[in-house]
């Protein structure tokens, strides 16, 4: 029997098609491991599927936000896992070198971080949403976000000292 | 500060290629969980779905001299399963002996009988999940006790919550289950059975209460039949460890950190570092499984990853020297992820993997690099991160032949 009606499995896969690029984006960011990030999206996605009627007036909001929250709940074993570098750089990678060796310090730091300080920096730093808006994807405080933010960037400056000067104290909002 | 970690993490996010179809393997899964809803309000309710229609006709494995022992419900490997439960009977009620657990990509396990016939739920206990990856389901070696790890599931905002480890026993024949804490807020993952079903091994972590992250504690091992439960390696120098490969005689086991490859002899307490096979990388958590060493025990399998390749490799358990006559087996596994890759062994010379780009198949390897044969099929377009397989079942050398869906 069918998760979907046949319009609905429409809806669902067009948005499915559209948004996988950017949700993939994100998913990565927040699991640091490509087949995992997969694995993390397409199980978002299959709740998504089921709970369709209640996401498809806002599908993207609602997957971002279960991709947050599954990335610092279930998924925080396989968050234990360090992160996989690719074995080739992309194409348009004609950075300097100290460029390229800045991004692997930081993917590295990134690494070692927990899901969920990680998860704010992604939603912080990489989908741009205010504090407020990433305690509501997080289902937490503006304060949990503001010191989890805090600790995630105290933590990165540990981690990685090299980049200390870039990694100087967050703004804070008011 | 946010430009320059903007900026990075725009550049990284660019690393993240393009899965293929995702909608569909999505609303497979979609499927699979609607059909575990309907399990959980449906007690011991048989579902009537498509066919899969198993004939009761064991036949050994061609060119590997194993005798044909007993026909079903004798221990032995289907010839095909199928991962998408709308095509699988799928039951709650006790099924038997099973032959392979396997992940659905979701919260349960799904558990095939040796006939390819009877597939039963995993399910986790009320409040809490079966992760996906380390605390996979794992087979006893004769097929009737799935051993899964628990923990509650954390919620956003709640950094104080703890994880009191667990081991669940589930009886395959009466459904009976034994649930057992291993104290404190630790999990204990990659399971892996002793030979004679005696004792679990695996990795022990825990979790700092101040930043949230894990951290490797140790190599655990659970007594099964008095639950008693100890440490018996600190690993709490390494990141993370892999799975814990036990010897046939059961007296030693091996696993392997970022460090290196180790062996612990039980029988003494000695803790024995194995030289890193040459070329190999010395970044190694991930190279042993859980059945990686073989029914003689001159070897042990071990994945690595080499400047241009990854590749299971043979090794000698007392030296760590690659055992002459053994070949590397390139693989194609980016990362080596070896607990998801090698399965088992047929026999002394014929290993058993789960090939990555075929998940849910079963594949066998002789060690010398003679070709590759398939011992069981895959149908359906579930998602199979990760399998385990009765070590009986292998060793049977039989193969239950399962006709194709109707």
């Amino acid at each position: 029997m069918p998760v979907l009606d046949d319009g609905a499995e429409r809806e669902f896969r067009a948005f499915v098609h559209g948004q996988t690029p950017a949700l993939m984006r994100t998913a990565y960011l927040l699991i640091g491991d490509v087949h995992l990030a997969q694995d993390l999206l397409q199980s978002v996605l299959a709740n998504t599927a089921l709970h369709w009627k209640r996401a498809v007036d806002s599908p993207e909001a609602y997957v971002r936000k279960a991709l947050y929250h599954q990335a610092v709940s279930a998924w925080r074993w396989r968050g234990r896992r360090p992160e996989s570098l690719p074995g080739v750089l992309p194409e348009q990678a004609v950075e300097r070198a100290d460029d390229v060796e800045r991004r692997l310090v930081v993917q590295a730091a990134l690494a070692k971080l927990s899901p969920k300080q990680r998860a704010v920096l992604v939603l912080r730093y990489f989908d741009d949403l205010s504090e407020a808006d990433a305690a509501d994807a997080l289902g937490c405080s503006i304060g949990t976000v503001k010191s989890q933010t805090r600790h995630a960037l105290g933590r990165l400056r540990v981690l990685a000292p090299e980049l200390a000067d870039l990694l100087t104290p967050v703004e804070v909002e008011s | 500060m946010t430009e320059f970690l903007r900026a990075t993490l725009e550049d990284l996010a660019a690393d993240a290629p393009l899965p293929a179809d995702l909608a569909s393997g999505a609303l497979a899964l979609a499927r699979i969980r609607r059909r575990r809803v309907w399990l959980a309000s449906a007690a011991a309710t048989v579902f009537a779905g498509g066919g899969i229609v198993a004939a009761a006709t064991a036949i050994p494995v061609s060119g590997h001299g194993a005798a044909p022992v007993s026909r079903v419900p004798g221990i032995a490997l289907p010839s095909r399963i199928t991962i998408n439960a709308d095509a699988a009977p799928l039951v709650r009620s006790p099924i038997g002996r099973s032959s392979i657990v396997f992940e659905t990509g979701g919260e349960q396990g799904v558990a095939v009988d040796p006939a390819g016939r009877a597939y039963r739920a995993v399910v986790a206990p009320e409040g809490r999940e079966i992760y996906l990856g380390d605390a996979s389901p794992v087979l006893s070696p004769d097929g009737l006790t799935v051993a899964t790890s628990f923990g509650l599931p954390s919620m956003p905002g709640d950094d104080a919550l703890t994880y009191p480890g667990e081991v669940r026993l589930q009886d395959m024949a009466t459904g009976a289950t034994t649930t057992v804490p291993i104290g404190g807020p630790r999990i204990f993952e990659s399971l892996a059975w002793a030979p004679d079903g005696s004792a679990l091994a695996g990795e022990v972590a825990t979790r700092d209460p101040e930043s949230g992250n894990y951290s490797g504690l140790g190599i655990g091992l659970f007594d099964v039949a008095s639950g008693h439960f100890q440490l018996l390696a600190d690993t709490s120098d390494a990141a993370r460890s892999s799975a814990v490969a036990w010897s046939p005689d059961s007296r030693s086991i091996a696993y392997s950190t970022e460090v290196g490859v180790s062996v612990v002899d039980l029988t003494r307490g000695v803790v024995r570092a194995l030289p890193t096979p040459q070329g190999a990388s010395q970044d190694l958590p991930d190279a042993v499984a859980a059945n990686g060493w073989s029914p003689d025990g001159r070897v042990l399998a071990i994945g690595v990853s080499t400047a241009e390749r990854e590749a299971i490799i043979f090794v000698d358990p007392q030296t760590g020297a690659v055992q002459p006559g053994t070949g590397q087996l390139e693989i194609s596994h980016s990362p080596i992820d070896s607990a998801s890759l090698v399965l088992g062994w047929l026999n002394a010379s014929t290993i058993c993997v789960a090939p990555q780009q075929l998940p849910g198949a079963i594949r066998a390897l002789p060690i010398s690099g003679a070709a590759a044969f398939d011992l069981v099929a895959v149908e359906g377009t579930g998602f199979v991160p990760r399998m385990a397989v009765a070590r009986d079942a292998l060793r049977s050398g039989r193969v239950n032949r399962v006709s194709g869906s109707s």
